[in-house]
């Protein structure tokens, strides 16, 4: 795009530039995206591992063929900045709709407020109807809405501590955790909830991968949601079977009475120097959230993990967390979305209590690092 | 000079948020006072390249041309004299 119409490229407008030297990727950009990405993400990092590249760009089971996946712009030769997308279906009021999450966004530091940033989200911006932000930095979010985006807020943090000793070690004294943790903790116990939930016939079962079960709970279970993405069988599989570190993950089968109500997704982390559970996904029929919800907390105290976490945006879900013991422990994730203005579902979309969103949509949970 | 300047002041109050109680003077920092980002500097050199006829070169978008009133007027000076 610069080479042979160099004369002419001296003369245009700077922001034709620019937007003339972004492009799609394409495998023969590989050898430069690679020198960049190892410069700018890290050897060590995701990014660079190819295993994660060929899972996050070429297998995802939403892309649609031929739609590009991750813009770069080029300048002399050398790649200054990428642009990923992360293709999804979201499921709303019983219309799938396609949409696109924004990820992997970065611009050689000699290249910034230059309008190389620019440049390349707009490239993702007329990608999808439906452009979707989780973990939108502060310097993004001012972009975002001069760009028209709605700032849907933080996805909520609730914690759940169950090694009362350890949290409060963790946190620097007894008295700090017990200002954190409201009275209800010492009424909801998870442990009791779960005794419940067994006798009314519920269990909770880890597995190994996702199966063809997936399917039947999420015909069951997306109803009892207004907006939320895809979570049947081949969007699970992908998301937390076929993730290059698949082993991050702990899967689990709610069942009553032997059927699949609900699935929950933990990883083990550490907090403060505690092992530490956190939930990163789950999905289950409304009427099934108490008895789930406590079967994971139970598992977590079962695993010895000194708190459950769960970073989680919608629905009547912490009112159910808070009578389990759960008490918001703060917000990190900042959750935006931008419909096309004329989209039939732009008013549902924009609305925040719409939407169930947890932290393993998008690209917020994936490991920073390559798996070893 | 003092024309330009005016022009390029006029730009910014109208195209960006500028808080009221900040006088924007000569020489404050559009960058540091968060005035203009990337997608704002893009939007200034597209207005100076149109408005005074000039072609902004990619080495000469430097916070020294662009971060005030006084140094982009100075930088559309240089760039026409």
């Amino acid at each position: 795009m610069q080479g042979g119409a160099a004369g002419a490229a001296i003369r245009a407008p700077y922001a034709a530039r620019i937007a003339a030297s972004v492009k799609a990727y394409e495998p023969s950009d590989r050898e430069p995206l690679k020198a960049f990405q190892r410069e700018h993400f890290g050897v060590g990092s995701r990014q660079c591992d190819e295993r994660y590249f060929e899972w996050l760009y070429e297998r995802n089971p939403h892309r649609r063929d031929g739609a590009p996946m991750l813009w770069i712009c080029m300048r002399d030769g050398m790649v200054v900045g990428q642009q990923g997308r992360l293709p999804v279906v979201l499921h709303a009021r019983g219309t799938e709709l396609h949409a696109s999450w924004g990820i992997d966004l970065m611009v050689h530091p000699d290249w910034r407020l230059k309008g190389v940033g620019p440049a390349l989200f707009a490239e993702f911006e007329r990608s999808s109807d439906i452009l979707l932000g989780l973990g939108v930095s502060d310097a993004a979010h001012r972009t975002c809405v001069r760009s028209g985006w709605t700032d849907l807020g933080m996805l909520p943090i609730y914690a759940r501590p169950l090694d009362l000793d350890a949290c409060a070690a963790a946190l620097g004294g007894r008295g700090r955790l017990a200002r954190l943790m409201p009275g209800a903790i010492v009424a909801g116990s998870a442990r009791a909830r779960a005794a419940i939930g067994r006798f009314r016939g519920y269990s909770i079962e880890p597995i190994a991968a996702f199966d063809r079960r997936a399917d039947d709970l999420w015909i069951r279970a997306a109803p009892d949601n207004r907006v939320l993405a895809k979570r049947d069988f081949v969007s699970l599989r992908w998301r937390f079977d076929q993730i290059p570190d698949r082993g991050r993950y702990e899967r689990y089968y709610v069942l009553r009475r032997g059927e699949v109500v609900g699935y929950a997704v933990m990883r083990p982390d550490l907090w403060r120097g505690c092992g530490v559970t956190r939930v990163v996904d789950y999905l289950c029929e409304e009427r099934s959230t108490d008895a789930l919800l406590a079967l994971v907390i139970d598992a977590a105290r079962r695993q010895t993990a000194a708190a459950v976490f769960l970073e989680q945006f919608g629905l009547a879900h912490p009112r159910n967390l808070v009578a389990l013991g759960c008490f918001p422990a703060g917000a990190a994730t900042r959750f935006m979305v931008r419909p096309h203005r004329m989209h039939v579902h732009a008013r549902l979309l924009t609305e925040p209590s719409s939407w169930l969103i947890s932290r393993s949509d998008s690209d917020s949970d994936l490991a920073s690092a390559a798996p070893s | 000079m003092l024309e330009i300047k005016e022009q390029v002041r006029s730009f910014v109050r109208a195209n960006f948020y500028v808080p009221e109680d900040l006088k924007l003077s000569d020489d404050a920092s559009l960058l540091e006072h968060g005035i203009i980002d990337s997608t704002g500097v893009l939007e200034l050199v597209t207005f100076l390249e149109d408005r005074f006829d000039i072609t902004v070169d990619d080495a000469e978008m430097v916070p020294q041309n662009l971060d005030s009133v006084e140094s982009i007027s100075s930088f559309i000076g240089r760039k026409k004299g």
